[in-house]
């Protein structure tokens, strides 16, 4: 039996290394560490981002500290798409805590779009000091609050389970983890390692359960309110492109030239997808 | 099951979840007869010819250094031309001459083999926080070891060459040069004093009520009996069973890519291995890219232990006649009616 494997292998090998030796010598080179192509799937606004944050023009000031003011307005051309209900019944003791059982996927209304994080991609390059104070994620209602959150690069992120039940807290790419929380009132605390827009949140129990953070380097970000308006404050002078990046309908950019102190506004206008 | 290579090999052909592959490298062929005896074993078919492409080592790897970001630890250009070598030889069939998972013998395997290069790395059992990176001894032990139930067979290698192979394996992935590994989760002194009556009766509770295993695992108690205890450990009834309750609930991964069927102590292999000491170890880490999650600070782990002593006690019951008269037992009972709750005015499904 071993005789027989043997000799079949080496057959075999044989014929293997005639039938590839001529493909084979073709292919190019490859460095030792190749970079995997940075795509996301989820959101695919990601990928892009950090793609034409490299190409956008440096801003002019290099100082890093200002005190212009960009705002805006994110709204929505046409008929937003529905939201749907979710089902919950797999899980009764949800039906039971739940207040909200739309999806909230858009969250528009009256042509303006609430949770959009809005950022300068290319804010002047320098170490920004990162705040003490944490961001605060609840799970409650089998819910996330807030929905989208903007968060620096290592600053605390509280997280609490408000509900009577388990979920997990499990964020997806660069900044994964998956913890427990099985008991209500349990908070942990934890920080995100890399900038990643939008780091996507869910919860494994409750697959309708979604959250995004916009993890930053620095502090030139915002999230819009229920009127579809964000600003962003202390940025110094220069020339910036903005996004405003939103979780199912993707990313737009602008561009925005701003003076010491001065106000700029960046408007921008999502269509249905 | 703590195997050499041929019995493993031969559970995994009984379990029919192998499929034909064979390993061959022009210089290293007749090095580890094993090995061929292997390939030859399983069929002689599904070969690739994308061995040759190996990538030109002429770099040291830059390897993150936790003690400073600017200082990366190298690794010799020699080392990983050793490494490297020993992967072509023993790993590239299935993991793919880039680290990719889609070697030509890793087609179609369930699970599919580790996707060294993806932007969305994550080791199941790295013995850290899951999705953390793991260490070197951690991915040592997984390779020793095998992981039951799948193609990946306990290799039976020197260290040295192991760990080699552990560093070229690394070349595949910016974020070994990015990220620093995960803090490895410390496995405390069993409070049970071994397997106990008392510890598997504790996690079995656990299991079925607190812990929430049954979310995704299966429920190996009763309607009646999972009730009480959810009313003894959290205070909550327990009321609503799923029609499968004795099967594992499927979970969409997001980091794979599909879904995964959470493993059903009482039918199928345990992974990392199913001895207490082991499945605490999973189960305080979480299970990198799945809906396992970290459990470790998430309850005492003196329950962590008892869940574990619990599954290891499931788990050894696996094929036995016991198992089957419970599992039948207990499908058989007709559905609990609990003692009506206290009005809620809400509707319970």
């Amino acid at each position: 039996m071993k005789v027989l494997s043997i000799s079949s292998i080496t057959a075999f090998a044989i014929a293997t290394l005639f039938a590839c030796s001529d493909k084979a010598s073709e292919p190019a080179k490859k460095a030792v560490s190749p970079k995997p192509e940075a795509t996301k799937p989820a959101p695919a606004a990601a990928a892009k981002t950090a793609e034409t944050a490299t190409k956008a023009a440096a801003p002019a000031d290099a100082e890093g500290s200002g005190s212009a003011v960009l705002s805006g307005v994110v709204s929505f051309t046409g008929d937003a798409p529905a939201e749907t209900k979710i089902d919950m019944s797999p899980q009764p003791a949800c039906v039971k805590v739940a207040k909200d059982t739309m999806t909230n996927e858009y969250r528009i209304k009256d042509g303006k779009v609430q949770d959009v994080f809005v950022y300068v991609k290319n804010p002047p390059k320098k170490k920004y000091d990162v705040p003490k104070e944490p961001v605060v994620l609840d799970q409650v209602g089998c819910r996330y609050t807030p929905k989208v959150f903007g968060v620096m690069v290592k600053q605390p992120i509280e997280i609490i389970n408000s509900d009577p039940m388990m979920h997990n807290i499990h964020p997806l790419g660069k900044n994964t983890f998956n913890l427990a929380m099985p008991n209500q009132g349990m908070k942990l605390k934890k920080k995100f390692k890399k900038e990643q827009v939008l780091t996507p949140i869910m919860c494994d129990v409750h697959p309708w359960m979604k959250s995004y953070a916009g993890v930053l380097k620095h502090p030139f970000f915002a999230v819009t309110d229920a009127a579809g308006a964000f600003s962003i404050e202390g940025l110094p002078a220069g020339t910036y492109t903005v996004a405003a990046v939103h979780g199912v309908l993707g990313e737009k950019t602008t561009e925005v030239t701003v003076g010491a102190n001065g106000e700029v506004k960046a408007e921008f206008a999502f269509t249905a997808p | 099951m703590k195997s050499k290579r041929f019995q493993a090999q031969n559970r995994s052909l009984a379990s029919g979840h192998m499929r034909p592959f064979s390993v061959m490298s022009q210089t290293e062929m007749w090095r580890n007869l094993s090995v061929l005896l292997v390939a030859g074993s399983f069929g002689l078919t599904t070969v690739g010819c994308d061995w040759q492409k190996m990538q030109e080592i002429e770099e040291p790897f830059k390897l993150y250094n936790p003690e400073d970001e600017e200082k990366p630890l190298l690794v010799s250009v020699d080392r990983l031309k050793r490494g490297q070598e020993q992967y072509i030889l023993y790993c590239r069939a299935c993991h793919g001459v880039n680290g990719d998972g889609k070697g030509p013998a890793g087609i179609g395997l369930i699970p599919p083999p580790r996707n060294f290069a993806s932007e969305e790395l994550a080791f199941k059992f790295g013995g850290v926080a899951a999705g953390e990176l793991p260490t070197d001894e951690e991915l040592l032990r997984v390779i020793k070891g095998g992981l039951s139930g799948t193609a990946m067979l306990p290799w039976d290698l020197p260290d040295e060459t192991i760990l080699d192979i552990i560093q070229y394996i690394k070349t595949f992935n910016p974020v070994w040069t990015e990220d620093e590994v995960g803090e490895v989760i410390e496995i405390s002194e069993d409070p049970w004093g071994g397997t106990s009556t008392a510890a598997i009766a504790a996690g079995e509770k656990l299991y079925h009520s607190k812990a929430q295993c049954v979310l995704c695992h299966p429920y190996y108690g009763s309607q009646e009996d999972v009730y009480k205890w959810s009313m003894e450990l959290t205070g909550r009834a327990s009321t609503n069973f799923r029609e499968d309750m004795y099967e594992p609930q499927a979970k969409m991964s997001e980091t794979y890519g599909n879904k995964l069927l959470p493993i059903d102590f009482g039918r199928q292999p345990i992974k990392a291995g199913g001895t207490p000491k082991e499945l605490f170890k999973t189960i305080a880490s979480g299970i990198g890219g799945t809906a396992m999650p970290m459990w470790k600070d998430a309850i005492p782990d003196e329950e962590i232990w008892a869940i574990s002593h619990y599954v290891s006690h499931i788990h050894q019951m696996k094929d036995k006649p016991a198992y089957k008269e419970m599992m039948a037992k207990l499908k058989a009972a007709p559905p609990y009616t609990p003692p009506a709750e206290p009005a809620e005015g809400e509707d319970a499904e």
